[in-house]
């Protein structure tokens, strides 16, 4: 489980906040959404659940111990992490950056090329055809299928996910989240999953944590939310989602 | 870092220092012309034939002053000097005319004050001199240096940068004559004479043993005045060596007053218009001189002057010539090694310290603007000792700045949605560097490593005047003399090796890029 208790981040020295007293818990094999807009504080949170960022108060517990008094390498090793621009190593293979995690924890040759092969199958990328190609020679989607599958690497019992399918196009973002609920009904992962799209959130998400300007206004599965929304924001966000599908619905 | 810098340069001398104490040898200095270079010849042969000694050349030194740190530092322990160079530069005293005396007050003052001693006078006077054009003396009837003075205000003199500063050059000169020339030129002692006879200028500094007076149809106009003071040639040698190989000084005295003026210009004439070597004239005077000319007769052919091109005089001194590649490659390769040892690291703490940046950058970017004779010479200066240690750390100081710069570069390029995978995924520092950055940097810092070896191999060239050897003893021989084959014979393969190791770096290049 992982518990955030009155989580707070500033960057300036307390005048402003970017993450403000927010209080939520994941539990085992939920994947909790934290939605918003641009700059509400949903990459700053997820960031300092493995200390890429340095809370200013508040506190961040990981299966009962607090993050702050972990090793932070071991720490990281132990989260598995998909990045919003991917970040594959250009200068690796994709097999080797799917490995890469397993070689910083020591692990064999023998067992992190087998472990690389099933992972790439995993995602759906034939292990003999894509696994010695560098990042530049695949596409997009292919790119972030790698990403996944190294965040798996050292089979990592949470998985922060950061805007993964930003990037993408329409047709392999959907895709991926497919993909995403299948490998996640398979692998049993506790995930974090950020993202400003309703629609992604509503697909994924067990709960959707609303945030805005710093704060989490609402915690709560998609019904509750739409159903009762706490506060102006949160009921908005739905009417304006909802007339953006009615609006496709109409489409001649 | 600059403890580290200390400590490869003290390892580096004591491999020189062991390297040239090696049993019983002497070290001899010259500087860098001509004469200098034969009557060097001439001492180390007399040594050769006559005693056991292993003779050790550290010719072509850049100066006065650089032979004479030299001798007091122990890294030469015998060279040619001239009684005036001695009172003027050295003893810093005021000009003595009478050439005995000046010998005596030479000769008294080395052995009070640096414990060396004046060896008896090879007989000639290479004082200075002014020359002009035979016609032009023949014309207007010249025959002293005063007759100049009535013409001096449509006169363009060329004089070697020495002479322009020089108390007995030209600010006395000007004094003692009264001569108001109406422009001077800075000119390279290989030039000047070439300037002369082209009309380019009207008068010149001479000496008056050079050997291309008669060759470019030149007269020297009598020192009516007496003002240029006696240039006496005589061995200087520190004390302790005269003591330790007494045999020394019976070989040497076979030199004692035996070359005159005339005698000394033939044989630069020899060397610097005929293009023979200073070894083969020296050797010829030997023969000549002490009996047993039987081995080399006066009929040593003009070598080359009928071959023409670099290619002929390449074959001819092939050996010469692999010897001064392999020295140079070897300056380059140490200098370039050692810059890429220091350089990098310093690349990465600069990318790693802002704090540490400009510092870093602005003292690389002040030593590029140093020009490189003036640091070899400051160099030497500061370690007292001659050859590879001080040419290696010059060439270190200006390959420097490209290899930071780039590994700077390189570090700061790799993208920044790399560098936080590499942390959210628990890189630790010293693995993101190893594994991450440096390998994605690599092409730009291997760029950086190409641009250093190519300058290095042209500043290697300069490392003659140290006496550091590489290509640039051909170049500056060349220079001296006015022999644009033997320039070549430097300078071209110097650009091939430049061109070939840039190559081969380019190769290494494409090798490391990946992604």
């Amino acid at each position: 489980m992982i518990r955030l208790s009155q989580l707070s981040k500033s960057f300036d020295g307390g005048t402003t906040f970017a993450v403000r007293e927010v209080s939520l818990d994941v539990s085992e094999g939920e994947t909790l959404v934290l939605l918003g807009a641009s700059g509400c504080g949903k990459t700053t949170t997820l960031k300092m659940i493995n200390r890429l960022i340095e809370p200013s108060s508040g506190r961040i517990e990981v299966d009962g111990v607090d993050v702050l008094k972990r090793h932070v390498l071991e720490l990281r090793r132990s989260i598995g992490y998909v990045f919003q621009d991917i970040g594959l190593f250009p200068h690796f293979t994709a097999r080797e950056n799917v490995e890469i995690v397993p070689r910083l924890l020591g692990w064999s040759v023998q067992r992190r090329r087998a472990r690389a092969t099933e992972l790439l199958n995993l995602v759906g990328l034939d292990a003999s055809e894509f696994g010695g190609r560098l990042p530049r020679r695949l596409s997009g989607g292919q790119q972030q299928r790698i990403g996944i599958a190294r965040a798996l690497a050292a089979d990592p019992k949470y998985l922060l996910m950061d805007e993964p399918f930003g990037a993408l196009d329409a047709v392999t973002r959907d895709q991926l989240q497919r993909e995403l609920i299948d490998l996640r009904a398979a692998l049993g992962k506790t995930i974090v999953f950020v993202t400003h799209d309703l629609f992604e959130a509503i697909r994924l998400a067990d709960r959707i944590g609303v945030m805005n300007d710093g704060r989490l206004d609402q915690i709560g599965a998609a019904a509750e939310l739409m159903d009762k929304p706490a506060t102006p924001f949160v009921a908005d966000l739905f009417e304006h989602a909802k007339r953006q599908a009615a609006l496709i619905a109409e489409a001649p | 870092m600059r403890r580290a810098l200390s400590a490869i340069l003290i390892l580096l001398c004591c491999a020189a220092g062991t390297m040239a104490r090696q049993a019983e040898t002497i070290r001899l200095g010259a500087k860098n012309f001509t004469e200098q270079e034969i009557l060097g010849e001439l001492v180390a042969q007399l040594i050769e034939n006559g005693t056991d000694l292993r003779v050790v050349r550290r010719f072509g030194l850049g100066g006065t002053d650089i032979c004479h740190a030299a001798l007091l530092g122990g890294e030469i322990d015998l060279y040619v000097e001239y009684t005036g160079t001695a009172l003027l530069n050295i003893l810093k005293r005021g000009v003595i005319a009478n050439p005995d005396r000046a010998y005596r007050a030479a000769a008294r003052g080395y052995r009070e004050r640096f414990d060396l001693e004046w060896l008896p006078p090879i007989g000639f006077n290479n004082t200075y001199a002014i020359a002009v054009r035979a016609d032009d003396a023949a014309q207007r009837g010249w025959r002293t240096i005063s007759d100049l003075a009535a013409h001096a205000a449509d006169l363009r003199g060329g004089f070697t940068s020495e002479f322009m500063e020089r108390p007995d050059g030209l600010p006395g000169l000007a004094r003692a004559y009264d001569l108001a020339l109406a422009r001077t030129t800075d000119l390279d002692p290989g030039l000047m004479y070439d300037a002369l006879s082209r009309g380019q200028v009207d008068l010149i500094c001479a000496f008056a043993t050079d050997g291309r007076l008669a060759e470019y149809n030149l007269v020297v106009l009598e020192d009516d005045r007496a003002f240029f003071p006696p240039y006496d040639a005589a061995p200087v040698a520190r004390s302790a060596v005269l003591a330790r190989h007494p045999r020394l000084r019976e070989v040497l005295a076979a030199l004692a007053g035996t070359i005159d003026d005339e005698s000394m210009r033939r044989m630069n004439h020899a060397v610097d218009v005929l293009s023979r070597s200073p070894a083969d004239v020296a050797r010829q005077w030997i023969d000549e001189r002490l009996g047993d000319a039987a081995t080399v007769g006066a009929a040593e052919p003009d070598a080359v002057g009928d071959v023409p091109g670099v290619i002929a005089l390449a074959i001819e001194r092939r050996g010469e010539l692999a010897r001064k590649i392999g020295e140079h490659l070897i300056l380059t390769s140490l200098g370039v090694s050692i810059a890429v040892l220091i350089g990098v690291p310093l690349g990465i703490l600069i990318h790693r310290r802002a704090a540490a940046r400009s510092a870093v950058l602005a003292f690389t970017e002040i030593v590029q603007t140093i020009p490189s004779l003036a640091m070899l010479a400051f160099l030497f200066a500061m370690y007292g000792l001659l050859g590879t240690a001080p040419a290696v750390t010059a060439l270190v100081l200006y390959a420097l700045l490209p290899i930071v710069l780039n590994t700077f570069t390189g570090l700061r390029e790799v993208p920044r949605q790399v560098i936080e995978a590499a942390n959210g995924l628990g890189f630790s520092s010293r693995q993101r560097l190893w594994m991450v950055e440096l390998p994605l940097a690599a092409p730009v810092i291997i760029a950086g490593i190409r641009a250093a070896t190519v300058l290095t191999v042209g500043i290697a060239t300069l490392s003659t005047y140290i006496g550091a050897g590489g290509l640039g003893d051909f170049i500056a021989r060349g220079l001296a003399r006015n022999d644009s084959r033997l320039t070549l014979l430097g300078a071209v393969p110097a650009a091939v090796m430049a061109v070939l190791l840039s190559l081969l770096i380019r190769l290494l290049e494409r090798l490391v890029r990946r992604g």
